[in-house]
């Protein structure tokens, strides 16, 4: 079928979804460093676990600090991830409303369509 | 949690007066690795059931290997209400002792039969051999990170799906 021209509200609601998903990319990007943080305290408390004297009041802080960053970074990563795949479902929603619409449209053809727009919000993030 | 462990011994009288011959070791084995994995095994003991009650079980066996006159594995706590309550009583520095539970007869010597079933091995408070888990301080520690590092990764794993 090739390219199509779609109804404006379709393409709203495309560009609502992935300026949403670029946002919440972003935001999860964000703590990527938290992330590879409480990686390097980890493999730290195994260590200091390992030694034959072990401090245990510092051993104690370690835990109880590893332990809270963790529950800080679960409260702040997986309320993005819920977003990210609500809007995969918006997607695909959407999807089934333009294939209502347009029932010969193919997903290539929808991409080819709307691409234009969506590479307009791209080049404002810097998540790829 | 994760627990390296005896979970049998063979030729050693024990509080009942049961000896586990030798020979009867390599057809335990073979019964243990024929079982479906995981292995399950409960807290508390129930001499009179030959099935796994599900409400109460606490962990599973796994990788069960001979050395000498004993059968060993890891014991793995689950994270069930009952395995809770293992996982509390071991950072409480209590001992937990491992009990096997099978079927099969007892001949007049006290040696168990060759037509002995084991079915698990639960945890209990008063097993019949001295076999107990428990954990120090540094196990401790090292279950803690572990279980944190386990959050970190399912986290990791949510992040990059």
């Amino acid at each position: 079928m090739g390219k199509i021209r779609i109804e404006k509200r379709f393409i709203d609601e495309s560009l609502r979804i992935r300026k949403e998903y670029l946002n919440s990319l972003t935001e999860l990007k964000d703590k990527e460093s938290n992330i590879s943080k409480i990686k390097n305290d980890i493999l730290e408390s195994y260590n200091l676990a390992h030694v034959n004297d072990i401090d245990k009041e510092l051993m104690e802080t370690k835990i109880e600090k590893l332990s809270n960053d963790i529950k800080k970074l679960q409260n702040d990563v997986e309320p993005i991830i819920i977003d990210i795949n609500n809007l995969k479902n918006d997607a695909d929603r959407l999807f089934e409303k333009i294939k209502e619409k347009y029932p010969n449209v193919t997903k290539e053809d929808l991409i080819d369509s709307l691409s234009p727009h969506i590479n307009n919000i791209d080049k404002d993030y810097d998540v790829f | 949690m994760k627990i390296k462990t005896k979970l049998i011994e063979f030729e050693k009288e024990n509080r009942n007066g049961r000896i586990y011959p030798k020979e009867l070791m390599n057809s335990v084995m073979e019964q243990l690795k024929s079982k479906n994995s995981p292995l399950y095994g409960e807290l508390g003991q129930d001499n009179n059931s030959f099935d796994i009650s599900l409400k109460n079980i606490s962990h599973t066996i796994e990788n069960i290997y001979v050395d000498d006159n004993s059968i060993y594995g890891n014991i793995r706590i689950l994270d069930t209400p009952k395995g809770k309550i293992v996982k509390e009583l071991l950072n409480n520095s209590q001992s937990i002792g491992i009990a096997s539970r099978g079927m099969g007869s007892i001949n007049s010597d006290g040696t168990v039969s060759d037509n002995f079933k084991l079915l698990t091995f639960d945890l209990v408070a008063d097993p019949s051999f001295d076999i107990y888990i428990s954990r120090n301080t540094k196990e401790k520690y090292i279950d803690k990170i572990q279980e944190l590092k386990e959050t970190w990764e399912k986290l990791e794993l949510k992040k990059d799906s």
